[in-house]
C-alpha cells in the first residue's frame, strides 16, 4: 500500500515541480555566469566621487575662494512622450531656471538621452525643478551633482586669485598656478543599487575615498588689499586712466605680497562677463560681426595681471637704483655738489631737466629730491656701461622674479654689447627699457631692506582639509646687491624726496615715508601726428624710512589731465594709502616740533566770561581773539568750545545778539599759495586748516581743494580745511 | 558403582515437546495522545517559519536602514553645502567695501580726520595706573 503512496508522491513531485527544478538548474548551472554578468551590469554602479576643490584664504584665514555643491539639470529628450509634454517642460523649466524657453525646447526636440539644460544650479532652483518633475510625474528630468566656485568678495583681488572653468579647473591666477594642489584626486565607489536607484547592502561594496584638494593660505592681507583697491579705483576715475592701473604692496624684508591689484578687473564669479562699463559700452557700439572678437579681446584684457605680465618704462623711480649703484661704487656721496645748468649733451642728443634753466648748484640729495635728469646721466657715465649692466642684472631686472603667479614676463632691456652712451644716458633715468612692476618693487625693496634681493611670493602655506600644514614657504634671499650703509644713506635721501621734494604729496604728518615719483614716456604709443603720447605716472614709497616694513608701488597707465606728473597724481594716493595702512600695521606716529606746531587745539570755553578774561584764556591756548559786537561779556563763540581749531587760529567772540547772525562768504582758495590763502582767510574772517603736502623745502605748494565750497556763507571764524599739493613736472 | 535409582530413561524427555508459549505480557507503551503530536508538528512548523520570517525581516530591515542612512548622508551633505554657500553669502555682505559703503551712505559716518585726534604729551615722570576695582580690593 505504502509503496503505491510513495510512487504517487514521486510522480507528483517529478511532474509538479520538475519543471521548476529544471528551470532553477538551468538558471543556476547552465546560464549562471551569463545572468551574473547581467545582474552586475544592472545593479552595480561604478561612480566617480568628485573631490572638493581646496579653499583659498587670505593671511588672516578669511576665505577668498571656496567651493560648494551645486547641480546640473539634464533631460532625456528621447523619453518625452509627445509635443504637448515637450512644450510643458520647456515653459516651466524656462520660468524656474530663468532661461530662454526656445533654447530649452530646441534641446528637448533632440533624439538623445542626455541634454544639459543648466549647470551650476543652486539648491532652491534644483528643488523647484525636482518638485515640478515629481508633481507632474515627468521622469525625463534629472540632476547631477557638481561643484561651484564661490568668490564671496566679488572682484576683490580678482587678477591674483584668477578663476575656474566649467569643469572646476583653474584657468588664471592662483587657481591655475596651484591647480594641482587645489583640485584633489577623484575617488571611486562600486555599490549595488536597486530599481529605485538607492543603495543596497552589498558584500563586495568598494569605496576609494576622494582626496579633497588642499587649501592655500595667501600672504595677501584683506585690509591692505581693500585700501589699495579703493584708492586705485578713485585715481582711475579722478584722472581718467585709460589703460588700467596697478598697485603692489610688499613686505620689504620677506618678499610677502601683502596686496596686489590691477583695475579695472573682473568678477571671478562671472569671469566671462565684461566688468568695465566703459568697455561694455564700446563693444555695444560695434557692428554685430565685430563684437565676438572684441569680447574675446576684452576678456583677455580684463583677466591680465598687469603687475606681473606687463612691462613698462619705470621713469624716474629707476633713479633709486641708479643712485644705489653709484653710492655702492663710491662714485658719489649724498653731499657731493653738482651744477644743473638745465641740460646735458650726450653724443648727438641733448637731455633737458624738467625745470627750465636747471636747478643750479645742488647736492646729490637735492638732485634726487628735484629728480634732476642731467645729474643722473652724469653719474651713470661715471659708472660706465659694464658697471651699469652688472648692477642692472644684480637687481634682478634681467630675469623673472620667480613669483608664484602665472604669466610673469621679463623686461626688455639693453644688453651690455648693444648699449651705447646714449642708451646709458636714457637708462639712468628709467627710459628706453621696460621692466615689470613686480621686478621694480623687488629691486626697490633691496634698497630699503639693507641690500638683500628677496624673492616675492603670494602663497604662504598649503594645508589639508583638517588644517595640517603640508608646506610652508619661507622667505628666500637671492643675493646681497648693495651694502647696509648704502641702503641707510639712500633711505635718508628718499625720505627727503617725500619731506621736501617732488614726493611731498605723499607726506603724512607723524610718519617717516621715503619714496620716488616717476613720469615716463611710452615709446611705443604714438598719437595721430606720430608723436609719443602715452604717459605713465607712478610712485614707489616705503615706510617707515628709518626701519622699512612695507613698500608700495602704484602705476597709472595713460592718465589724462592738465598735469600728469607722478608726484601730482599718484603722490596723494600713496599718502592716503599709507595713512590708512600704517596704523593698521601698528606703526606709531611720532611728530616733529614743526608738525606739532601745525596741529589743532580744542577751543577753550569763553562763553560767559568778560572780554579780557576770554582773550587771556585764548592767548594761553595759543589762539587769537576777534571780538564782534558792543557788549562786554561773551555770549557765543566760533568755533564752539571743545571744537578743534588750528594753532594760531582766531576765535570769534560775539558779545551781542545782533552780531551773532553775521556771516561771510568763503573765498576760492584753489590754486593759491599758502601765504595767499592765509591772506584771503584773514581778510574774510575765516580760519584755515592746512592739510596735504608739507611746506618745507623749495617745492612750491598750491591749494588743491577746500572743504567748504567757494561762495558759501558761513559764520565768522568758521574753520575751512584746505588741501595743498605740489605740481610735479619732473620725469 | 551401579546406578540403583528408579529413574528409567524417560524417553519422553527426548521427544519433541510441544512448547506452549505463554502469552508474553507486552509492556504497555505509553500511548501519547494524538493531539500532542499535532502540537509538536505545528510548533516545529511555526519555529521553522518564524526563523525564515526573521531572516527575511532582518534582510528587509537591513535594506531599509541602508536606505535611511544613505538618505540621511545625502541630506547631511546637502546641508553642509548649503552652510558653505550661505556663509559665503553672509561674508560677502560684510566685506570691507560693503561696511564702508553702509557707514558712509546710510549712517552718514566720515573718515576720522587728523584734527579730531587729540595728542597728549607724556613726560618721563608721568605714568598710567589702572584703578583697582572694588572686588579686587576686598580680596
Amino acid at each position: 500500500m505504502w509503496w503505491r503512496t510513495l510512487f504517487a508522491v514521486v510522480v507528483i513531485t517529478v511532474f509538479g515541480f520538475g519543471t521548476l527544478v529544471y528551470r532553477v538548474a538551468s538558471i543556476a548551472l547552465i546560464h549562471g555566469e551569463e545572468y551574473q554578468k547581467r545582474a552586475i551590469q544592472q545593479q552595480l554602479r561604478d561612480t566617480e566621487i568628485s573631490p572638493e576643490r581646496g579653499t583659498i584664504y587670505d593671511r588672516n584665514m578669511k576665505p577668498l575662494a571656496q567651493s560648494a555643491s551645486v547641480w546640473t539639470i539634464v533631460i532625456a529628450p528621447a523619453n518625452i512622450k509627445n509635443d504637448e509634454q515637450r512644450n510643458f517642460i520647456a515653459d516651466n523649466l524656462a520660468e524656474i531656471l530663468n532661461l530662454d524657453r526656445d533654447a530649452i525646447y530646441e534641446k528637448a526636440c533632440r533624439n538623445t538621452y542626455y541634454e544639459i539644460i543648466k549647470r551650476k544650479v543652486e539648491e532652491e532652483e534644483q528643488k523647484a525643478v525636482m518638485e515640478f518633475a515629481t508633481k507632474n510625474k515627468i521622469t525625463c528630468i534629472s540632476r547631477i551633482e557638481d561643484y561651484k566656485r564661490y568668490y564671496p568678495y566679488g572682484n576683490f583681488a580678482a587678477t591674483v586669485l584668477g578663476f575656474t572653468g566649467v569643469d572646476n579647473q583653474g584657468l588664471y591666477g592662483i587657481e591655475a598656478y596651484y591647480d594641482k594642489q587645489l583640485k584633489g584626486v577623484p575617488g571611486r565607489v562600486v555599490a549595488a543599487k536597486n530599481a529605485l536607484g538607492t543603495d543596497m547592502p552589498f558584500t563586495y561594496e568598494t569605496m576609494i575615498e576622494a582626496q579633497n584638494g588642499n587649501d592655500l593660505v595667501l600672504t595677501i592681507d584683506e585690509v591692505i588689499q581693500h585700501y589699495l583697491e579703493k584708492y586705485i579705483e578713485i585715481a582711475i576715475k579722478e584722472h581718467n586712466v585709460t589703460n588700467r592701473a596697478t598697485g603692489i604692496v610688499m613686505d620689504v624684508n620677506t618678499g610677502e605680497i601683502l596686496a596686489m591689484t590691477t583695475k579695472p578687473d573682473f568678477d571671478p564669479n562671472t569671469p566671462f562677463e565684461i566688468f568695465d562699463e566703459a568697455a561694455r559700452n564700446r563693444i555695444e557700439a560695434l557692428p554685430e560681426e565685430e563684437r565676438r572678437e572684441a569680447i574675446l579681446q576684452e576678456q583677455a584684457f580684463q583677466w591680465r595681471n598687469k603687475a606681473v605680465s606687463d612691462t613698462y618704462e619705470p621713469g624716474s623711480v629707476f633713479k633709486i637704483l641708479t643712485a644705489a649703484m653709484c653710492l655702492e661704487e663710491k662714485l658719489t656721496n649724498p653731499n657731493e655738489m653738482f651744477n644743473d645748468t638745465g641740460s646735458i649733451k650726450v653724443a648727438d642728443r641733448r637731455y633737458r631737466c624738467w625745470r627750465s634753466g636747471g636747478h643750479g648748484v645742488e647736492t646729490f640729495t637735492d638732485a634726487m629730491k628735484n629728480s634732476c635728469n642731467p645729474i643722473f646721466i652724469t653719474l651713470a657715465q661715471r659708472l660706465g656701461i659694464p658697471g651699469f649692466t652688472r648692477y642692472f642684472s644684480a637687481f634682478g631686472l634681467t630675469a623673472k622674479t620667480g613669483i608664484d603667479l602665472p604669466g610673469e614676463a621679463t623686461g626688455i632691456y639693453h644688453k651690455e654689447n648693444e648699449m651705447k652712451i646714449v642708451e646709458l644716458a636714457s637708462s639712468s633715468f628709467g627710459q628706453t627699457f621696460k621692466v615689470t612692476p613686480i621686478q621694480l618693487i623687488t629691486a626697490v625693496s633691496a634698497v630699503a631692506n639693507g641690500g638683500h634681493l628677496v624673492e616675492p611670493y603670494v602663497v604662504a602655506q598649503i594645508r589639508d582639509k583638517e588644517g595640517n600644514i603640508i608646506e610652508s614657504r619661507k622667505p628666500t634671499v637671492k643675493r646681497q646687491v648693495i651694502s647696509q650703509e648704502v641702503s641707510k644713506e639712500l633711505c635718508k635721501m628718499l625720505e627727503e624726496v617725500v619731506r621736501t621734494g617732488t614726493g611731498k604729496n605723499a607726506y603724512v604728518p607723524g610718519y617717516r615715508i621715503a619714496g620716488k615719483t616717476g613720469t615716463s614716456e611710452k615709446i611705443d604709443t604714438v598719437d595721430e601726428q606720430g608723436k609719443k603720447s602715452g604717459r605713465i605716472s607712478s610712485f614707489c614709497a616705503f615706510a617707515p624710512a628709518d626701519d622699512p616694513k612695507i613698500v608700495v608701488l602704484i602705476m597709472l597707465d595713460e592718465p589724462h589731465g592738465p598735469n600728469i606728473g607722478g608726484g601730482t597724481l599718484v603722490g596723494p594716493i600713496v599718502g592716503n594709502f599709507l595713512e590708512d595702512v600704517l596704523p593698521y600695521l601698528g606703526v606709531g606716529q611720532s611728530f616733529t616740533p614743526e608738525e606739532l606746531a601745525r596741529m589743532d587745539v580744542n577751543a577753550p570755553n569763553t562763553v560767559g566770561k568778560s572780554i579780557d578774561l576770554a582773550t587771556k584764556s585764548l592767548k594761553d591756548a595759543g589762539l587769537k581773539a576777534r571780538v564782534v559786537g558792543s557788549g562786554t561779556t561773551v555770549i557765543a563763540q566760533i568755533p564752539e568750545a571743545g571744537k578743534p581749531i588750528p594753532r594760531s587760529g582766531t576765535v570769534v567772540l560775539y558779545t551781542d545778539e545782533e552780531s551773532k547772525g553775521r556771516t561771510v562768504k568763503v573765498p576760492n582758495f584753489v590754486g593759491l599759495s599758502p601765504s595767499q590763502v592765509n591772506l584771503e582767510a584773514t581778510n574774510s574772517g575765516i580760519n584755515i586748516r592746512f592739510q596735504g603736502a608739507g611746506f618745507e623745502g623749495d617745492m612750491p605748494v598750491f591749494a588743491y581743494s577746500q572743504s567748504i565750497q567757494p561762495g558759501t556763507r558761513v559764520p565768522l571764524g568758521t574753520v575751512v580745511s584746505v588741501e595743498f599739493r605740489i605740481e610735479d613736472y619732473s620725469g | 558403582m551401579r546406578y540403583e535409582g528408579n529413574v528409567a530413561y524417560d524417553l519422553s524427555r527426548f521427544e519433541k515437546k510441544k512448547v506452549t508459549r505463554l502469552p508474553v505480557k507486552k509492556k504497555k507503551e505509553k500511548q501519547r495522545p494524538k493531539f500532542l503530536s499535532y502540537i509538536s508538528t505545528v510548533l516545529c512548523v511555526v519555529v521553522a517559519v518564524t526563523i525564515t520570517a526573521m531572516m527575511m525581516l532582518s534582510r528587509v530591515e537591513l535594506n531599509e536602514m541602508t536606505t535611511k542612512i544613505s538618505k540621511a548622508n545625502k541630506q547631511l551633505n546637502q546641508l553642509k553645502n548649503e552652510n558653505v554657500r550661505l556663509t559665503l553669502q553672509a561674508e560677502s555682505k560684510i566685506s570691507l567695501n560693503a561696511v564702508e559703503a553702509y557707514a558712509t551712505n546710510v549712517l552718514g559716518m566720515k573718515k576720522l580726520q587728523r584734527y579730531q585726534i587729540e595728542y597728549i604729551n607724556l613726560t618721563d615722570s608721568d605714568r598710567v595706573e589702572v584703578a583697582m576695582a572694588d572686588d579686587d580690593k576686598k580680596e
